[in-house]
């Protein structure tokens, strides 16, 4: 038996077979082996045969001081959240290889949307992988949803828009495959509310807390934006609410998504979760967690949460006043 | 089932009796049964003796693979202790055998323990283990080491 194998030993197909099983934070790493490697890592065929083989990891990430940040949670003795390691961004246009400061950063589909005021990037942290994208000069914030194109694979547009408290959006998409803005004909007939700074990103669809004045109660629901069908639909919250102290909105294991609300005159605060969305047409909601917080504790409006129903685990991020 | 017994001879003429549906499992084998099937010995070409002994283990532990929870489970145990014998170069060469002799089980198996083994290697570990040749300039190399990810992997790297 020979000792050494040469990679011409190992055909093509079975190096893919094995490097589409690597998990995706390793693949950068991966990535500097050979130029054939490298190249294998871009290819739209291995990259649909990773999403579908490669074991799936959750990535828990925070923005910390303008730059992501690995997230570490710790349950032991006061249980406590830690930025553990920082994502490097090296700015496009810096000649000294300087971070790109990061104003607003959203997710879809483990890959990551950054701003700041004059440029936009989608960002793969895993494959390194970057698109630098010129702001719509009249749009405030950005979303990032994927749709099949006509072909059914998957791609990515993004949608730009005014902003929260607007009865009038302007709303523009930009097809990552095309590079250009086109604005968008449609309205979404109701107003952006913030209780959170962004909208969320899950399945195809990006969803954000509104109201509709127009509505005799001016309840809040959610909105969300279809990125195959260019259209918005209305989603009723568990409650029937006109405004809430407190209101946040989360992805959970990137198959539900899940609110915490607290409504006003209340001490109460409670995190819902829907069902898996997309599988069936009505989506309904539970509640997994309930808490009394002590009146002197308040929970900022802009908080993040996770869920994660799996490991019964829910972490958030609150400011005290005493 | 059938008791017949098939006789697999390897490159380097070890020989190996086995039942037909253990046999079978090797696709290569049932496709060469299917067309002529008065065939009771075998010679395997690609594959050396001590690779095809290993697939056979394989092959008769997941022969009747039922479908219950227990035994799934139990059959996964065994996969993983099983995958834990073998270094890296054997694995490589189980993979080939596993890919002539088309056993679809192992294939994956051992591409995924492959996987999860060089997950964390350096670039030199896997161009060693591979024999693969560093074709980038160091220009070029330290043009993608530097590209926007894990700012701290190199650091935090766990050393296999």
């Amino acid at each position: 038996m020979r000792n050494t194998l040469v990679m011409s030993d190992l055909p093509g197909d079975l190096l893919e077979e094995i490097l589409c099983r690597v998990p995706a934070t390793s693949l950068k790493q991966l990535r500097s082996t050979c130029k054939q490697w490298n190249n294998l890592f871009k290819n739209g065929r291995f990259i649909r045969k990773h999403l579908d083989k490669a074991p799936k990891q959750f990535l828990n990430l925070m923005l910390n001081e303008s730059r992501v940040c690995s997230m570490s949670v710790s349950f032991h003795g006061i249980p406590s959240v830690e930025a553990t390691g920082e994502l490097k961004l090296i700015d496009s246009v810096s000649s000294l290889e300087d971070q790109f400061e990061i104003s607003q950063v959203s997710h879809c589909d483990g890959l990551l949307l950054c701003t700041d005021d004059t440029r936009i990037v989608v960002w793969n942290p895993c494959t390194g992988q970057t698109r630098w994208i010129e702001p719509n000069n009249r749009c405030y914030y950005y979303a990032l949803g994927s749709y099949q194109d006509k072909s059914y694979s998957n791609s990515y547009k993004i949608l730009g828009y005014s902003g929260y408290g607007f009865k009038n959006q302007e709303l523009a998409i930009y097809e990552i495959n095309s590079h250009s803005w086109r604005f968008l004909d449609v309205t979404c007939d109701c107003i952006l509310q913030r209780y959170t700074d962004y909208g969320v990103s899950l399945k195809g669809n990006t969803y954000w807390f509104a109201s509709d004045e127009k509505e005799k109660n001016h309840n809040v629901f959610l909105v969300s934006f279809d990125y195959t069908t260019e259209r918005f639909r209305r989603l009723r919250l568990p409650y029937q609410c006109p405004d809430y102290k407190t209101a946040s909105l989360s992805v959970v294991r990137e198959d539900k998504l899940s609110v915490l609300l607290q409504r006003d005159n209340t001490s109460r605060t409670e995190i819902w979760v829907t069902s898996k969305i997309g599988e069936t047409k009505v989506v309904s909601w539970s509640m997994v967690l309930a808490v009394d917080f002590p009146s002197e504790l308040f929970i900022c409006s802009g908080i993040s949460f996770l869920v994660d129903a799996e490991k019964k685990v829910v972490v958030y991020v609150l400011f005290t006043i005493i | 089932m059938s008791s017949n017994k098939i006789v697999l001879t390897s490159s380097d003429g070890e020989s190996f009796e086995v039942e037909e549906v253990v046999a079978r499992k090797l696709q290569i084998v049932g496709h060469m049964l299917e067309d002529d099937c008065v065939i009771n010995e075998i010679p395997l070409q690609n594959v050396t003796g001590d690779i095809l002994s290993m697939v056979i283990e394989y092959c008769k532990t997941h022969v009747d693979e039922e479908e219950s929870e227990e035994a799934q489970t139990k059959l996964k145990t065994w996969d993983e202790e099983f995958m834990k014998k073998f270094d890296i170069k054997t694995l490589l060469q189980i993979i080939l055998a596993a890919n002539y002799l088309n056993v679809k089980g192992l294939l994956d198996l051992v591409s995924q323990t492959i996987a999860d083994t060089i997950k964390d290697y350096t670039p030199e570990q896997i161009r060693e283990v591979f024999g693969v040749e560093n074709d980038y300039t160091e220009e070029e190399e330290a043009e993608v080491r530097k590209e926007n990810a894990w700012a701290f992997d190199e650091a935090d790297t766990p050393k296999p």
